[in-house]
């Protein structure tokens, strides 16, 4: 197996008596669509912002790559391959989706500190390719304010795309889709893992979707992982079924 | 010359002036934690209890004539500049209360221009004073030296009205009640809670601290128009020291900057208007969140 | 690039262009006397000023409520050089364009500190410690009798400038008029890249939504302090040119209520548009002669204006010439609200 993309090792975080995430030690691979469930509040919104460096973990460590991240800021670790996605939509309303693609493609370009000039002809055409990897060529100068519920999150999966990351994090990529929004979204998120080298990392409450197009899954409950393994081998694991359904089970 | 007692009795003095920072500022950490509100104008409703208190008991005001006039004054100025609170929240934020922070900033912003300028005109900008009333106007005897006994009654008031504060807002049900609309305004609607009346609620007892702070204040300081513009200041200083929204960061940092001011006032003058400011440096650069800020989960 | 835009873009450089040349021979009309020259000096320093302000307001988010400080440091620096009271600089530094410098890099210090500080922490934050920190500032002034004169202020007598056989005599109101006019042009343009550029740009995703820039790897707090900076700089050149057209500095030049001018200018034009703060700060001065002569504290009328343009008319007259207020409250809504005992939008789940 090849080496692992993201290391957690005895992670874990507290706010005062609360324990979040609780001494977690897990490998993520490039290989592997992992994705992460558990019940509401079992602290995969708090593992999320340890990975990507929003919140400091009480202790752990997080490795990228073979790198210790742990005490880097959130644009560092941007810079170094990390994505992220947000589950409510996230982009810059105010801004056309083209400047919303741009926008990542400045930051990681010897560009951004340029006070004066314009945008290069790199820029552009790496946002233009970001654009139809998406879908949104058609749409890139309309204001994101203006667009459909579903054209807003593929702007902002173009959005994390286009940081050009290595481990891409999707947080309930479908949440608040109709059927047939989220029929294309899984799809997009299948070919772009097929197609691309980003690997995918992905929470989301629709267990079908991660069933069909998870390859390794995690379960989290009270910040503790659970269970680990495939999408059969989850199926059937005791301690899954009683932490999703209670005392019933 | 610097000695313990005098040291002391800078200290016992700072307290005092730290009662009357801290009504002003808890005001504001209040509305802010409960109704997610900055208001610019809070300071300017100190400055009108002030003058309320002034009008009140002065000659020919409506109390005057009465007996215990001031401590009627205590009572009516702060419910005055209460529903002054009131009318600011009815008409003026409670519009803006889901935009974003920027729109409540200018909007208490242009208050501030409209009570200070307001107060320019109407009562010029002459200082103005009341004597404390005759029950508590007398000196004690403080380490040897005389001192006014009306800074201990404001340590007293100061300190009754933050026990009662905690006491409301830790053990009974109206303070959970505000406690959870500040956390989750649509899950305490969904509870039955009416959240409009708990937030107009919070801005009339702000506003009514404010008031307070300024009738106390009234024998205490000149009464002029720029006494709102100071305190507001001092308040800011405060919660960025305490952390905006906590109840013990806005008493902690009032005593704090009450005796650091007053200390500073005695044996160092000249840097006198620098020394907050540093202490905002220092904080802002040690404790990210402040001195009571607290971590929350997302 | 489309059509239309190209359109627009030449569309654009014709004003510029018609409003420079306008400008330009405006004192030659002769429909001007020295008096209202004046005002026309001043509402091109003020319209500098609010431009700087909303740079950070407008194009990066960021609500500043003390940028006062950087306008009465460059007023105050180029005021000191002049009268020689920075002794410990070479003598060169007493002649206008070396103090000139001198006081827009000062501007820049002071910005740089103290921006250092208000980007700690998030928007509410950086709204108080801007105008907490203003106010430090103001104060030290202020009490710093021996240096800075106290609330007297200083006297700003600039002598002449020998340029290539020219005599430039900056009292003079057309010589200071073209001064004066130069420099906004110039800080226009300049201006007007910085936001059309790729660090513009990242400026906007910052002014949008700060959390989301930070995943896209722009680090924000870096971003908002050069911004910071770099208005803190302009505003330090247009106190420059205030204190050569006042002749005196004081205080006040630093004081909240100083900066509470460009954020007037700002929402008076508009925030959203270029040429907001331009449009807004002649507003001011109109306003401002007007209110005067009513009473001395005019800026009781200036605040009674703000709330109903926040309320009502975000995007200033700029927004009303559009035809699109950009009203976060509509008026009618409002007043049925008043009347009604339902308030408006209350449905918030706070996140």
């Amino acid at each position: 197996m090849s080496d692992p993309l993201l290391e957690l090792d005895g992670l874990t975080k507290r706010f005062g008596e609360l324990t979040a995430v609780d001494d977690v030690t897990r490998s993520i691979h490039e290989d592997d669509l992992t994705a992460l469930i558990g019940p509401n509040g079992a602290g995969k919104t708090t593992i999320y912002n340890l990975m990507t460096g929003v919140l400091s973990p009480t202790s752990g460590s997080v490795r990228f790559m073979g790198e210790d991240v742990t005490d880097l800021e959130p644009h560092e670790r941007v810079h170094r391959g990390l994505g992220r996605s947000y589950q409510v939509t996230n982009v810059f309303e105010g801004l056309s989706v083209r400047r919303n693609i741009r926008a990542p493609i400045i930051a990681r370009s010897k560009q951004r500190w340029n006070l004066l000039g314009s945008t290069t002809e790199e820029i552009e055409s790496e946002t233009d390719r970001v654009l139809d990897l998406v879908g949104l060529g058609d749409i890139e100068d309309t204001e994101c304010s203006a667009l459909s519920y579903g054209d807003k999150r593929r702007v902002e999966i173009g959005v994390s795309l286009a940081t050009d990351p290595n481990l891409v994090l999707l947080d309930e990529p479908t949440a608040g889709m109709n059927p047939t929004e989220t029929e294309r979204m899984v799809d997009l998120v299948q070919n772009l893992d097929a197609e691309t080298e980003q690997s995918f990392f992905m929470t989301e409450h629709d267990i079908e979707i991660i069933f069909s197009i998870a390859s390794r899954i995690l379960v989290l409950d009270r910040g503790a992982v659970i269970a680990d393994g495939t999408p059969e081998e989850i199926r059937q694991n005791e301690r899954v079924q009683s932490a999703y359904l209670g005392g019933e089970a | 010359m610097v000695t313990l007692d005098s040291i002391a009795l800078a200290i016992v003095s700072g307290i005092a002036n730290g009662m009357l920072l801290f009504l002003a500022a808890v005001g504001l950490t209040l509305i802010f934690g409960v109704l997610d509100v900055l208001n610019f104008a809070h300071g300017s409703l100190y400055m009108l209890g002030a003058y309320f208190t002034y009008f009140l008991v002065s000659d020919g005001g409506l109390l005057a004539s009465l007996p215990g006039s001031f401590w009627l004054a205590l009572v009516v100025a702060p419910l005055l500049v209460a529903l002054v609170g009131v009318v600011m929240e009815r008409f003026i934020i409670r519009p803006v209360y889901d935009q974003d922070h920027e729109f409540q900033l200018l909007l208490t912003f242009g208050l501030v221009l409209v009570i200070d300028n307001g107060a320019r005109i109407l009562w010029g900008t002459d200082f103005r004073s009341v004597s404390p009333p005759g029950l508590i106007d007398f000196q004690i005897n403080l380490l040897g030296s005389g001192y006014p006994f009306y800074n201990v009654f404001l340590i007293i008031v100061g300190a009754l009205a933050a026990l009662t504060m905690w006491l409301v807002f830790e053990r009974t049900r109206v303070g959970k009640i505000v406690r959870a609309s500040s956390q989750d305004r649509g899950m305490a609607n969904a509870l039955g809670v009416n959240v409009p009346l708990v937030f107009t609620g919070t801005f009339l007892l702000g506003s009514l601290l404010a008031g307070l702070g300024g009738a106390l204040a009234a024998p205490y300081q000149s009464i002029q128009p720029t006494m709102g513009e100071s305190i507001i200041i001092e308040s800011f200083i405060i919660v960025v020291i305490g952390g905006l929204g906590s109840f013990g960061g806005a008493f902690a940092g009032a005593l704090l900057i009450g005796v650091v001011n007053s200390l500073a006032f005695l044996y160092l003058p000249s840097l006198q208007p620098v020394i907050p400011f540093l202490l905002v440096a220092v904080v802002l650069l040690t404790r990210p969140a402040g001195l009571f800020g607290k971590e929350v989960a997302a | 690039m489309t059509a239309v835009d190209r359109l627009r873009d030449s569309r654009t450089a014709v004003l510029s262009l018609g409003a420079v040349l306008a400008m330009l021979v405006l004192p030659f009309t002769g429909i001007l006397s020295t008096f209202h020259l004046g005002l026309v000096i001043s509402a091109m320093v003020l319209a500098l000023f609010a431009m700087s302000f909303n740079l950070l307001f407008g194009y990066t988010g960021m609500l500043s409520f003390g940028h006062a400080a950087y306008f009465g440091t460059g007023a105050y620096t180029l005021a000191l050089a002049l009268d020689g009271q920075l002794g410990f600089l070479p003598s060169a530094f007493e002649s206008f364009f070396p103090a000139l410098l001198l006081a827009v890099v000062v501007a820049a210090l002071v910005a740089l500190v103290l921006g250092y500080l208000c980007v700690q922490r998030g928007d509410i934050y950086f709204a108080i410690l801007t105008l907490a920190l203003s106010m430090m500032l103001y104060e030290t002034i202020y009490t710093w009798n021996d240096f800075t004169g106290g609330s007297d202020g200083i006297t700003v007598l600039a002598e002449p400038i020998e340029l290539g056989g020219l005599t430039l005599n900056l009292i003079d109101t057309g010589t200071f008029y073209y001064l004066t006019l130069a420099i906004l042009v110039v800080s226009i343009v300049f201006i007007w890249r910085l936001i059309n550029s790729p660090y513009g740009e990242l400026l906007l995703s910052i002014r949008e939504n700060p959390e989301r820039a930070t995943m896209i790897g722009v680090p924000v707090k870096r971003y908002q302090l050069s911004a910071f900076v770099i208005a803190g700089t302009f505003a330090g050149l247009a106190g420059t040119l205030f204190a050569v057209r006042t002749f005196i500095v004081t205080p006040h030049t630093l004081h909240w209520s100083m900066s509470a001018e460009p954020v007037m200018m700002t929402l008076l034009g508009g925030p959203s548009a270029f040429v907001g703060p331009i449009i807004g700060a002649v507003m001011f001065v109109g306003l401002e002669q007007f209110l005067s002569n009513i009473t001395e504290y005019w800026q009781f009328g200036l605040g009674l204006l703000i709330v109903p343009i926040v309320l009502f008319f975000p995007d200033g007259l700029v927004g009303i010439l559009r035809g699109d207020s950009g009203g976060i409250v509509d008026v009618r809504d409002y007043l049925s609200g008043l009347v009604g005992d339902e308030p408006t939008g209350k449905e918030d789940t706070h996140e």
